[in-house]
C-alpha cells in the first residue's frame, strides 16, 4: 500500500481500541492488526510513548503463574481520542472530495 | 530456534542500543506476547517477529535509540524514584502502611473464613439503571497543592471558596458559561507540601450533570459528594485521600485514584460501564450498593488492603465482555483482600476469577479472602514451577536462591522480577540437571520479589532468602 500511517493516528486507533475495554499486549496487538497492516516492532513503541504521554496507565494481574500487564485508557486518553476523531474527519473528508474530483483536463 | 533462543538473541541484540531498563521492558513485552500467543505458536510467532537482530535495530530506533548505546539513563529512572519515596514518607500517617511496611506473613493456604452477617438497616432505594439526559453540565476541577471538596448546595448558581486562603487571580481562576464550569486553583509550585488548605466547590443541587472530574497535582485530598446524575466521574489525586460518598448517579464510567494515598466510595457502580477505585499505595474501602444487574468492578492497590462492605447489594448476576474474565476485581498485590456479602440478600451467582488465583461459584457466603506475600525470613517456599509466580516474596536478604528438582534431564530458566518496581523483570538464569541450584545476588534486602519457571513443567521448585 502506497500510503503511510503516521504516528498520531495510530496513536489514536490504539486509543480507542482501549477505549472500549482494557486489554493486554497480545489481544491489543491481535485487535489493531485485524483493521491495519503493521509489524510487531510497532506496538511496543507506541505503547510506551502513550504511557509516557499520560494517555494511558498500566497494570498488572496474574494469570496462570504469572503477570499479565494490562493497558487501560486514561480519562486525559479519552479527550486526546475525542480530538483526534474530529481531525481525522476533516481530513478524511477533505481526501474523500478532491479524490472524488474527475480529471477534467484528460 | 525456541522461544528462550529467541528472546536470547534478541536481548543479545538489544543489549548493543539500549539501556538495561529499556530492554527488560521490551524482553518482558515479548515475553508476554509469546505466553499469550499459546505454546503451540511459538515457532509461527518466531516467524511473525523475523531475525531478532533486526527486530532489535527497529524497536531500538523507534525508542529513539538508534545510534549505539552512549551509557546508562538510570539516573533518570532513579531520580524519579527518589523523588517518589520523598512524597510517600511523610504521608504514612494517611493509612496503617506502617503495618504493611513492617510487614511479615507467612503464607497460609488460602482460607475461606464464614463471619456472620452484619445486621444492615434497609439500603436505601437505588434505580437499577441510570439515564442521564443529554445537556448536563460539565464541571472540571484542577488543583494544585489544595484539598478539594465539591457537593451540591441549594443554591442558583456555584460557588467556589476557600478556608481562608487568598483567592486573588494569582491562585484561583474559575468561570461557568452556562455549560461548562471550571475552577483551576495555582499551588505555589511545591507540590510536595502538605495541602494548603481547601477549596469547596459548591454546585447547585438542580443541576443535570454531564462529566465531572476533579483533579489534584500534587498533595491534597479531594472529596466529592450526592452529586447529581452524571456521565462519566473521575477522581484523582497524588498524594491524598479519595472520598466519594452517597455517589448513586453515574452512567457511564466512574474513576477514583490516588497514587498515594486511600480511597474510600459508597454508592452504586457506573450502571453502564466500569467503575475503578484504584492506588497504588494505600487502603481502598468500598460500601457497595448493586442493582439488579452486575456491574463490573475494579478496586486494586499495589501495596495496601481493600475492604468491600457489599451486605447491601442485591442480586450479582455474572457478567462477560468479550475475554475479560471478571465480575468483581479486588486485587491487592501485596495485603489483604476482605469482602463481605449477605447471602439473604444475593439472590443469584457471583462467577468470576479472582485474581488471587481462588474462584469463586455458587452462592456467595459470606467470605473474607485473604492474600499475603511469602516471608523468605520465616522460611523456605517449596512449590511447583507452574504455581511459583503466583505471589511476591519478601526477603531480608541480598540473595535469593532457587534449587529445581525434577526427575530426568531437564533444562529451563528462573526469572526474578521486582514486584515494587511494577513487576519489572529483572534477571534470568538458566537451569539444567547439571546446574540446578542458581543465586541471585546484589538484591535490595527488605524487598518484595517475584520468581517464575519458564520451560520446568512438572519441576518442584526451593527458594530461600
Amino acid at each position: 500500500m502506497a500510503f503511510a500511517m503516521g504516528t498520531p493516528l495510530l496513536d489514536a486507533c490504539v486509543l480507542a481500541v482501549l477505549s472500549g475495554g482494557d486489554a493486554y499486549g497480545y489481544s491489543l496487538t491481535q485487535r489493531v492488526k485485524e483493521r491495519l497492516d503493521i509489524s510487531e516492532s510497532t506496538l511496543y513503541p507506541v505503547l510506551r510513548r502513550l504511557e509516557r504521554d499520560g494517555y494511558l496507565r498500566v497494570y498488572d494481574r496474574p494469570f496462570q503463574g504469572r503477570n499479565r500487564r494490562y493497558y487501560a485508557i486514561t480519562p486525559v486518553g479519552r479527550t486526546c481520542l475525542d480530538k483526534r476523531r474530529g481531525e481525522w474527519i476533516g481530513f478524511r473528508d477533505g481526501v474523500d472530495e478532491l479524490l472524488k474530483e474527475e480529471n477534467e483536463h484528460g | 530456534m525456541d522461544k528462550r533462543a529467541y528472546l536470547s538473541r534478541l536481548s543479545d541484540n538489544l543489549e548493543r542500543y539500549v539501556p538495561d531498563q529499556e530492554r527488560w521492558d521490551i524482553l518482558r513485552w515479548y515475553e508476554e506476547y509469546f505466553k499469550d500467543a499459546g505454546e503451540e505458536n511459538e515457532q509461527a510467532v518466531i516467524q511473525e517477529l523475523g531475525d531478532p537482530a533486526t527486530l532489535a535495530r527497529r524497536l531500538a530506533e523507534e525508542r529513539g535509540y538508534g545510534q549505539k548505546r552512549r551509557g546508562p539513563r538510570m539516573w533518570q529512572i532513579l531520580v524519579g524514584a527518589v523523588i517518589v519515596v520523598a512524597i510517600a514518607i511523610p504521608l504514612m500517617a494517611l493509612s496503617p502502611l506502617a503495618q504493611l511496611m513492617g510487614f511479615h506473613r507467612v503464607y497460609d493456604p488460602v482460607e475461606f473464613v464464614t463471619t456472620v452477617p452484619v445486621q444492615q438497616e434497609p439500603a436505601p432505594e437505588y434505580s437499577e439503571q441510570v439515564t442521564v439526559d443529554e445537556g448536563g453540565v460539565d464541571v472540571y476541577i484542577s488543583a494544585e497543592g489544595v484539598n478539594v471538596d465539591l457537593h451540591p448546595e441549594d443554591i442558583s448558581s456555584p460557588s467556589v471558596r476557600t478556608n481562608g486562603m487568598s483567592t486573588d487571580g494569582d491562585n484561583l481562576d474559575w468561570g461557568f458559561d452556562g455549560q461548562y464550569l471550571y475552577v483551576d486553583w495555582y499551588g505555589n509550585g511545591e507540590s510536595d507540601q502538605k495541602a494548603a488548605g481547601t477549596l469547596t466547590v459548591a454546585i447547585p443541587a438542580i443541576w443535570k450533570l454531564n462529566n465531572v472530574s476533579v483533579y489534584v497535582d500534587g498533595a491534597g485530598d479531594a472529596a466529592v459528594s450526592d452529586l447529581p446524575p452524571c456521565h462519566e466521574l473521575y477522581v484523582d489525586t497524588e498524594v491524598g485521600n479519595v472520598t466519594a460518598k452517597r455517589i448513586v448517579g453515574v452512567s457511564d464510567y466512574l474513576s477514583l485514584h490516588a497514587s498515594v494515598g486511600d480511597v474510600s466510595f459508597d454508592g452504586l457502580p457506573a450502571s453502564g460501564g466500569y467503575s475503578y477505585l484504584s492506588v497504588e499505595t494505600g487502603d481502598i474501602s468500598a460500601t457497595l450498593y448493586c442493582a439488579d444487574k452486575s456491574i463490573p468492578y475494579d478496586l486494586s492497590t499495589d501495596v495496601g488492603t481493600v475492604t468491600v462492605d457489599g451486605t447491601s447489594c442485591g442480586t450479582s448476576a455474572s457478567y462477560s465482555s468479550g475475554s475479560y474474565e471478571y465480575d468483581f476485581n479486588a486485587w491487592a498485590n501485596v495485603g489483604d483482600v476482605s469482602l463481605t456479602f449477605d447471602p439473604e440478600a444475593v439472590a443469584g451467582v457471583i462467577q468470576g476469577e479472582y485474581d488471587s488465583g481462588i474462584t469463586i461459584i455458587g452462592t456467595f457466603p459470606p467470605v473474607t479472602v485473604e492474600t499475603a506475600a511469602f516471608d523468605l525470613t520465616q522460611g523456605s517456599l517449596t512449590a511447583s514451577a507452574e504455581e511459583l509466580g503466583g505471589s511476591a516474596l519478601y526477603t531480608n536478604s541480598e540473595q535469593i536462591r532457587v534449587k529445581v528438582e525434577k526427575t530426568g534431564e531437564f533444562q529451563g530458566s528462573v526469572m526474578l522480577w521486582d514486584t515494587e518496581n511494577s513487576d519489572s523483570f529483572i534477571r534470568i538464569q538458566d537451569v539444567d540437571r547439571g546446574n540446578a541450584a542458581v543465586t541471585f545476588d546484589g538484591l535490595s534486602a527488605a524487598h518484595r520479589y517475584r520468581v517464575t519457571a519458564s520451560g520446568l513443567e512438572g519441576a518442584m521448585v526451593t527458594v530461600t532468602g
